[in-house]
């Protein structure tokens, strides 16, 4: 028996849109979402452009039918679950072996930063229900049991690789017979935690990022949560749903050289796309598209691109980083260019760079500027890279 | 292929990282938080390095180091990691200083080592190990989710060996906010001797990091076998007990040896941990664990050790209190735990 896995359903919410169709919409539209933030209260809110989804938490909750105290993370978690389960019928999720795995890593640090705010003058202060939301696990856990699923629930946190680390565990325990059905990928939300803490490090742009570009400035920070359904072939006999692609390939390696930088050469995202693409089968003149790390930081595009120079040289397949569009969400990125993925080989699309004016001086990577159908679209490759050295590569084929 | 812990490193409020913890005195408990006992980092780590660390990520650090020792190991395959609450002392830190310098003028440090998986990355940093490398951060089962992987991974033939660990820091805030959550239970009167029978809610505050070394290869070196890990969400302990039941047969074991068992003092989860046992038939096979480590959510990893330690050396320390077992070859236990009903996990050993 063969021993495929496949995606059954999507789901997405960012700057650039609250599900699929808004989503695709924005980017033949060429429409960026970073600009300047509504909901995140902070003194930095005028200096860095963000990629907020537009949708306040009222009305998060409100479309959810959710208590509006809820945190952030869950609010966008359990709306981007919904929307990738849309068309699987309930019964399925119960007569199956089914789980979540989500990932995260700001969990729900939007509503410990205020309840902080008062612990910190009197640790007897602070209203306790900001503080409940705090770990990781609480938005997977809520989101599960909100979805009915039950027989298996984790949360991964490896940096920016998160979610991308979620879908690969959850194609490795369907391949291992141990869940038929796994709903995965990952949610990050803005706070003043994670935006003063990329600031500090100097690599937040103070204007629409520009990655790949020679004069690229830092990155825009997002948030936002996706999550792909992956099946099994018994599950798809059974219930015959409208499949986007499978999972073909992915590899997880770490870099092991510097906290917060990859090493010049790109030696972890080089061995992470060489790994996705050996198990894939594929050869590099295969992959039609790449959807990048891209961060637009000095460190991440040109360690990417050297890591991409020397798998690709001198035949580049189409890439871009869609980090443009919707900032870097962190520990849903993954998972947000994950779906991006499926549907681009689902649709047989190209997403294009927001901008671009000069290649990165030695490097001949040179974006889509574009959205543009293009005949076939068989096979994606997506990175995923993080801080500690986490990197992850995936491979999605037709 | 299977899983076998050949090397185990582990700081908990017991001597069990300098020491070889089942010959000495167990450390009794006053109070409602247990401590680490910390070794002499220096002898383990560079002390240049040592000083920019937190104390999270030296305790992760130190016990990486004694496992991959204790195997004989130089460098792992992978690594894998572990934690609820990650590194709180660098969150904290740099929360506080957000707050207080109202977002301006900060210095970045203590946010880069803030992040879940800086401990998993720093480790891989030291043995400079490039494979597989993950961070688990799922309540009370961040440990035994980076233990179904490390399995898993090995299984697949990935790679020979597997750096796992389970972590976690107590720190003043974190005690002081999960006392506020009823987490704890009042100071006063309680003791090693009494944490099981206060007939209250809340159980005593713990905190620890326990690194193993797991090879898909046995040898003699080996402590056990990890034959199975899973965990069980949001299901009734009815059912949780019948899927253990069907687990164990799927392994061909009619009954464990022992039940080491994550009773904690509080009353309604040792009610479920008193009945899982008797759905078990394994009433006169429970040890409890949680008087020796305090309660946290990675505690399933000093279980883990003792489990090893118990089935290597077949003895059972006296302070175990199992008398009937004593002399007895002990060839498999079984290790769980679950907090508030909510998620339970299962870990089976056997004698390599």
């Amino acid at each position: 028996m063969s021993n495929e896995v496949l995606i059954a359903g999507a789901g997405i919410i960012s700057a650039i849109g609250n599900n699929i169709p808004e989503s695709l919409h924005a980017f033949e539209r060429h429409q960026s979402g970073i600009k300047t933030a509504k909901h995140l209260t902070t003194r930095h809110q005028q200096e860095f452009p963000l990629g907020e989804v537009t949708l306040s938490n009222k009305q998060l909750a409100h479309h959810n039918g959710l208590d509006s105290r809820l945190s952030r993370t869950i609010l966008l978690s359990y709306h981007a679950a919904k929307e990738a389960l849309s068309s699987f019928p309930e019964s399925a999720l119960q007569n199956f072996r089914t789980g979540f795995i989500s990932a995260s890593t700001v969990g729900g640090m939007d509503k410990t930063e205020f309840f902080f705010e008062n612990f910190l003058n009197d640790s007897s202060s602070g209203d306790l229900r900001n503080i409940m939301y705090h770990d990781c696990g609480k938005a997977t856990d809520y989101v599960a049991e909100k979805l009915k699923i039950k027989n298996f629930v984790t949360t991964i946190s490896t940096a920016c690789s998160s979610s991308a680390n979620a879908i690969m565990l959850a194609s490795r325990m369907i391949k291992s017979n141990q869940l038929d059905i796994v709903v995965a990928g990952g949610v990050d939300s803005l706070t003043k935690f994670t935006l003063n803490g990329f600031n500090s490090l100097m690599i937040v742009d103070r204007e629409q990022c520009k990655p790949l570009d020679q004069n690229r400035n830092g990155l825009n920070l997002g948030e936002g949560a996706a999550y792909l359904v992956l099946i099994n072939e018994k599950v798809q006999r059974k219930i015959n749903l409208s499949v986007l692609c499978k999972l073909s390939g992915y590899c997880n390696t770490n870099d092991s050289h510097h906290p917060t930088a990859l090493s010049d050469e790109g030696n972890g995202p080089y061995s992470a796309m060489l790994g996705a693409l050996k198990m894939s089968g594929l050869q590099p003149s295969q992959i039609n598209y790449i959807n990048m790390h891209g961060t637009g930081t000095q460190n991440n595009d040109s360690a990417e691109g050297k890591a991409i120079e020397r798998i690709f040289h001198p035949e580049y397949p189409s890439l871009s980083s869609t980090k443009s569009f919707t900032g870097h969400t962190l520990g849903a990125s993954g998972a947000v260019e994950a779906v991006f993925s499926a549907l681009a080989i689902k649709h047989n699309i190209v997403y294009p760079n927001f901008s671009f004016k000069e290649p990165i001086s030695g490097l001949n990577i040179i974006p889509e500027m574009k959205f543009r159908k293009q005949a076939e679209i068989n096979h994606v490759l997506s990175n995923s890279f993080g801080f500690g050295g986490n990197c992850t590569s995936l491979v999605f084929s037709k | 292929m299977g899983a076998y812990i050949k090397g185990i490193g582990i700081i908990s409020p017991q001597k069990t990282f300098d020491t070889k913890f089942f010959e000495e005195v167990i450390l009794p408990f006053t109070g409602n938080r247990m401590k680490c006992i910390e070794p002499d980092y220096s002898l383990y780590i560079d002390a240049k390095q040592i000083r920019r660390m937190s104390r999270i990520i030296r305790m992760g650090t130190a016990s990486s180091v004694k496992a991959l020792k204790d195997a004989g190991v130089e460098k792992p395959g992978a690594v894998i990691v572990g934690t609820a609450f990650g590194c709180l002392e660098d969150t904290e830190t740099f929360l506080k200083k957000m707050i207080q310098n109202k977002e301006e003028m900060l210095n970045p440090t203590a946010f880069i080592h803030s992040t879940h998986n800086s401990i998993a990355s720093q480790i891989a940093l030291l043995f400079q190990c490039k494979g597989y490398n993950s961070t688990y951060v799922h309540r009370n089962i961040s440990f035994e989710s980076a233990m179904m992987d490390t399995v898993l991974l090995l299984q697949e033939n990935e790679t020979e060996s597997v750096l796992a660990g389970g972590i976690d820091e107590l720190t003043d805030s974190s005690f002081s906010i999960l006392k506020l959550l009823g987490y704890y239970k009042e100071n006063s009167e309680l003791n090693s001797t009494n944490l099981y029978d206060a007939n209250s809610k809340g159980s005593v505050a713990g905190e620890g990091s326990a690194f193993f070394l797991l090879v898909n290869k046995p040898d003699k070196k080996c402590y056990a076998e990890i034959r199975a890990v899973k965990t069980f969400s949001f299901i009734s302990e009815e059912e949780v007990a019948s899927q253990v039941k069907e687990l164990l047969s799927e392994h061909k074991i009619d009954r464990a040896d022992i039940l080491i068992s994550g009773h904690n003092g509080d009353l309604d989860d040792d009610k479920i941990f008193k009945s899982f046992a008797t759905r078990l038939n394994m009433q006169d096979a429970i040890l409890k664990y949680k008087h020796l480590c305090g309660e946290y959510p990675t505690s399933t990893g000093f279980a883990l050790w003792m489990a090893a330690l118990i089935i290597k050396k077949n003895e059972l320390a006296s302070e175990f209190g199992l008398k009937s077992l004593s002399g007895k070859k002990i060839n498999n236990a079984i290790i769980y735990n679950q907090q508030k009903n909510l998620h339970h996990s299962i870990t089976i050993l056997s004698a390599c």
